[in-house]
């Protein structure tokens, strides 16, 4: 036996996929437990189709549900979904046949409990800080001196009062001007905004305001983290001082605000300045005026005693004494300039002679220099050539001497026949007597020799003569 | 003539930064040295008087500085 077969025992047809999850469809959409339930869970996978629908599953420690929300029905939702977040869903649950799934189909969605207000809060900062609403750059400086002091707050509460006193304390001079306003409840952020508005546009003018209430939880201090409080201070003409809660209660209207103060009374503190302090202010204030208003006295004076103790007014006799210089320099000159004409006269003719003087001088020298050296010249040439001239006739001197030597002569052999004592040339032979005594002269020497006989004719030769020697 | 393009000063109406200006430019013209002669005798006769003249409107300042602050302190001794 088996299942099949049982199963065609049990008298039933064979179902087909869809036939099976129409009958649990059916089956569970027909369970009242089932239909329009509330359910708590952490939301996952979630996801924005573009078509517009949200699909998500919600889940807890143990356990998980797909759902969808669909466009119809997410567009009114107050808050973005978004994974992580608790939140309470409102739906039913139904089978989507074609996957064989069944899930939650929602119909309204808020995020859980406290976490809930947190998330409004959260998203509602994160639009404003993108709009720049609490930008650092809007932030203005609180007046120094306020005459008027516009408070939204309770009439009846704490906060009035605690401001009222510190002001009275600190800073007479200031009027508190009060608009009151619910500060809790659901009813509350309209009056807020009224109050805001109507101090916007009182005459005279606040000249800052003061926005508070005591501390509370975060339901109780919720008005002043509504959108149309928070726009409203964030407009204001004034400065705004915020003192919602305590020091660890933020609001989003704080961080709108222009200051934020822990408590009302620092709120009050803030606006305006204390008494003593202002006192002290002032003579700070006086004492730097004084110093300046003489400082200045001072500076003048110097100015002053700069100028009257200048060379000119100190001592005026300078302008006299510049145009007597002035006089002086001009009577020189004028003699000077008389002086000139003769002087310059005297001076140009002296000059004028020595170069004549020295014009002509040169002159003269250097002619007769060329001169002289011309007749050196000519001396010197004519010197040589008698030299010249000279020596050749030394030379025809010296040949013709040469030709009329007698010892040429005599080395021809001839002799010359000399008297006696070798002094006087015989030249005759009628002076050659025999016996007589002679010399002969040869060329490389005397002899001496006697005369034996003569000969007959005239010119008789001398070779004839018999020599003795 | 060059003297009549300065005004002679006397000392009604005139403000201690209008006599300080004057004497600068008095000044001024003495050391530059073109003024006529007479006009600098003369110039030197107003600058004499300009300086009487600011140094008493200082003292005067100081004086009123002075009496000032001399009743305030006397104000603030009672508070």
């Amino acid at each position: 036996m088996n299942a099949l077969t049982r199963a065609a025992d049990a008298a039933e047809a064979v179902l087909s996929v869809t036939e099976l999850n129409r009958r649990i469809k059916e089956r569970l959409e027909s369970d009242p437990r089932l239909l329009q339930c509330r359910v708590v869970g952490e939301i996952s996978n979630f996801k924005h189709h573009p078509s517009g629908h949200m699909y998500f599953t919600l889940k807890d420690e143990t356990s998980r549900i797909r759902a969808v929300m669909f466009s119809s029905r997410n567009r009114r939702l107050q808050f973005q979904p978004e994974d992580g977040m608790r939140v309470i869903a409102f739906g039913s649950v139904g089978v989507f046949e074609r996957d064989g799934q069944y899930q939650l189909y929602v119909e309204d969605l808020e995020p859980d409990g406290l976490g809930a207000l947190y998330v409004r809060y959260e998203q509602l900062r994160q639009q404003l800080a993108a709009e720049g609403l609490f930008a650092q750059e809007r932030k203005r400086r609180l007046p120094r001196f306020p005459l008027r002091v516009g408070v939204v707050t309770s009439p009846t509460g704490a906060v009035i009062r605690d401001i009222c006193t510190t002001i009275e304390r600190r800073y007479p001079l200031a009027r508190v001007v009060l608009a009151p306003a619910q500060v809790q409840g659901p009813d509350a952020a309209p009056t807020i905004v009224r109050a805001l508005e109507l101090l916007y546009g009182l005459e005279p003018k606040v000249d800052v305001i003061i926005v508070g209430r005591g501390g509370g939880s975060l339901e109780e201090l919720w008005p002043f983290n509504e959108e149309m409080v928070v726009r409203a201070v964030a407009r204001s003409p004034v400065p705004v001082v915020s003192a919602v809660g305590h020091e660890t209660d933020v609001t989003l209207c704080d961080f709108a605000a222009d200051v934020r103060a822990a408590t009302p009374t620092a709120a009050a503190e803030l606006v305006c300045p204390h008494q003593a302090e202002l006192r002290a202010y002032l003579e700070q204030a006086l004492a730097r005026a004084r110093k300046a208003a003489f400082v200045k006295v001072a500076w003048w004076r110097d100015r002053l005693s700069d100028l009257a103790t200048r060379p000119v007014l100190r001592d005026p006799a300078r302008i006299i004494a510049a145009r007597r210089q002035l006089v002086d320099y001009i009577e020189t000159r004028v003699r000077e300039a008389q002086r000139r004409p003769i002087g310059l006269r005297r001076r140009t003719l002296a000059e004028l002679e020595r170069r004549l003087q020295r014009v002509e001088l040169r002159g003269a020298i250097q002619a007769r220099r060329r001169d002289l050296m011309r007749l050196e010249h000519q001396l010197q040439s004519l010197a040589e050539r008698q030299v010249l001239l000279q020596s050749r006739k030394l030379d025809a001197m010296i040949g013709k001497l040469e030709a009329l030597n007698p010892l040429a002569v005599l080395r021809r052999g001839y002799g010359v026949i000399l008297d006696e004592d070798g002094q006087s040339v015989i030249t005759s032979a009628q002076s050659l007597v025999p016996g007589k005594r002679i010399g002969i002269r040869m060329h490389d020497g005397t002899v001496e020799a006697e005369v034996k006989a003569r000969g007959g004719d005239a010119g008789g030769r001398v070779e004839q003569l018999r020599l003795d020697l | 003539m060059e003297e009549t393009r300065a005004a002679e000063w006397n000392s009604s109406g005139w403000t201690f930064e209008q006599a300080m200006r004057r004497l600068e430019e008095i000044v001024r013209q003495l050391e530059a040295g073109d003024l006529p002669l007479d006009a600098s005798i003369r110039a030197y006769e107003e600058s004499m008087k300009l300086v009487k003249f600011c140094r008493e409107q200082l003292d005067k300042a100081e004086f009123q500085l002075e009496k000032l602050g001399q009743e305030l302190a006397d104000e603030s001794v009672s508070p």
